[in-house]
């Protein structure tokens, strides 16, 4: 029961947007307007429950001494997030010292970490190729392919290489591409029609 | 005959070494200068480029712009050097821009680049920022829905008076530049906003992940400009500095990224892959004992 209330909902919700998106009526436009501004009401709501799930849960396992360097390390690193920003006098997200644990802090860190997979994609290449050496190696010649055709040349070689990749970005990978998002986009439709149809409980 | 004596500890200290090794290579090859042989934005990167360039360029006198930034703290300084490059380009043509975001990373890039702008210039009349709007795509459907009056601070704005005079919302804009990453990119701009304001135009700013993502909407012309890749941003940012002004708002602020830095990691790349694949090809000819791990 609860499960059919909860998709009728959806389908009504959903229904009146796109009926607000197909048909000009101000009084369409208002309610759809007011179920939009619910939804955003509900992501904040989200956002900040969640933050609070984040610290009574590190709170809670750094009291029982479970992984207390971790723990600590969540709970210092949002307090030095939230707190410039929400101390009294601050002037919220765009206070110096806001921005100066973006500039200082989370940029580099995050720089970093994506700077890391550079690395640890080669090193995972080279196990894989210990661990299952065939299909490794097709998705590794792939990827050395790509690397190639990318190599910033210059001259008639260059412009040869950039053709090469216009042509392989332009026909494989948008061939492989739209298919997956036709997949998608069926499988999506097939699992909404489930949900309306009440077929969804079956399996269940 | 005795066998040369193996030593794993010393191969193990050199595999160790080797990240430093490459962080080392890649930090000198990109203090050295323009080599003849490279070019990051040549070729058919810098005919994509100009597409960027000619839609701003044609834009009518003082346009209203508005930038969405929405980049990833991960992926940014890919697409920086184009981004920055936008904006100039804009102010050079003496576009008035109102900035906003959707994501919380893309919000703490839109403070950054706001005091950058402001400390070279930007007041009032040239760049207010509309701050950050929680709820993603919803967002999104109900900024394009409602007038755009107040800035972040709930304050009266030239632009947004200038916007209010042509008596439109997000579609009051001549146009959207999406500066795009995981969260927020270009495809939800089309998705939600061009159905509901069907005459604004859109272009963006994205790093290459997402361009198999963009090419189709690009190509279809729902997208007027894409700078989708490394090289299509640095040949668009090199025209831009070509063109522009030497010092305020219109300056690119920044060198392009080093072309040798990247093929050095490029290079080094290929190496560790060709090294890996030979290296288990051989051990599989070897046998059984060579598979062992």
């Amino acid at each position: 029961m609860r499960r059919s209330v909860n998709a009728a909902t959806v389908a009504a919700v959903g229904i009146i947007i796109l009926a607000d998106l197909i048909v000009a009526n101000p009084a369409l436009g208002s309610v759809a307007g007011f179920l939009t501004g619910l939804v955003v009401f509900l992501a904040a709501a989200a956002a900040i429950a969640g933050s609070l799930s984040l610290v009574v849960r590190h709170g809670s396992r750094f009291a029982h001494g479970i992984d207390r360097v971790g723990s600590l390390a969540v709970l210092v690193g949002m307090a030095l997030v939230l707190l410039p920003g929400l101390a009294p006098g601050s002037s919220g997200a765009d206070a110096p010292a806001v921005r100066w644990v973006v500039a200082a802090l989370l940029a580099p860190l995050v720089a970093a970490i994506f700077a890391l997979l550079f690395p640890l994609l080669l090193a995972a290449a080279r196990r894989g190729l210990r661990l299952r050496g065939r299909e490794t190696a097709l998705m590794l010649t792939g990827a050395a392919a790509v690397l190639v055709l990318l190599l910033p040349i210059g001259g008639e070689p260059g412009v040869w290489l950039a053709s090469v990749a216009g042509w392989v970005q332009a026909v494989p990978v948008a061939a492989v591409f739209r298919g997956l998002l036709l997949g998608v986009a069926a499988i999506g439709a097939v699992t909404a029609a489930r949900i309306l149809l009440g077929a969804d409980g079956i399996d269940d | 005959m005795t066998e040369p004596v193996r030593r794993p500890g010393r191969r193990r200290a050199w595999v160790g070494l080797a990240p430093l090794a490459l962080v080392a290579l890649v930090a000198a090859a990109s203090a050295l200068p323009q080599l003849p042989f490279l070019a990051l934005g040549g070729g058919p990167a810098s005919v994509a480029g100009d597409d960027l360039h000619v839609a701003i360029g044609g834009l009518p006198d003082q346009p209203l712009v508005l930038v969405d930034m929405d980049p990833d703290l991960g992926t940014y300084p890919e697409i920086r050097y184009a981004t920055r490059a936008a904006l100039a380009d804009l102010f050079a043509v003496g576009a008035r821009v109102a900035m906003v975001s959707f994501s919380p990373e893309g919000r703490a890039i839109a403070i950054a680049e706001i005091a950058r702008l402001r400390d070279a210039g930007a007041g009032s009349d040239r760049l207010v920022d509309l701050g950050f709007r929680s709820g993603s795509e919803a967002a999104l459907v109900q900024l394009a829905g409602q007038p755009i009056d107040r800035d972040v601070n709930g304050q009266a704005s030239p632009i947004l008076d200038a916007l209010h005079a042509r008596g439109a919302g997000l579609g009051g804009f001549d146009l959207a530049l999406v500066i795009g990453g995981g969260e927020m990119s270009p495809r939800t701009w089309i998705e939600q906003v061009e159905p509901r304001v069907p005459g604004l135009a859109v272009a963006a700013v994205t790093p290459t992940f997402l361009l198999p993502e963009m090419q189709p909407y690009r190509d279809a012309g729902q997208l007027v400009a894409l700078a989708g890749t490394l090289p299509e941003g640095v040949a668009y940012g090199t025209s831009v500095a070509a063109g522009g002004t030497t010092s305020g708002l219109g300056r690119v602020p920044e060198r392009p990224p080093s072309d040798a830095a990247i093929l050095v990691g490029m290079l080094v790349a290929l190496g560790v892959l060709i090294e890996s694949g030979a290296g288990s090809l051989l051990s599989g000819r070897r046998g059984p004992r060579g598979h062992r791990s």
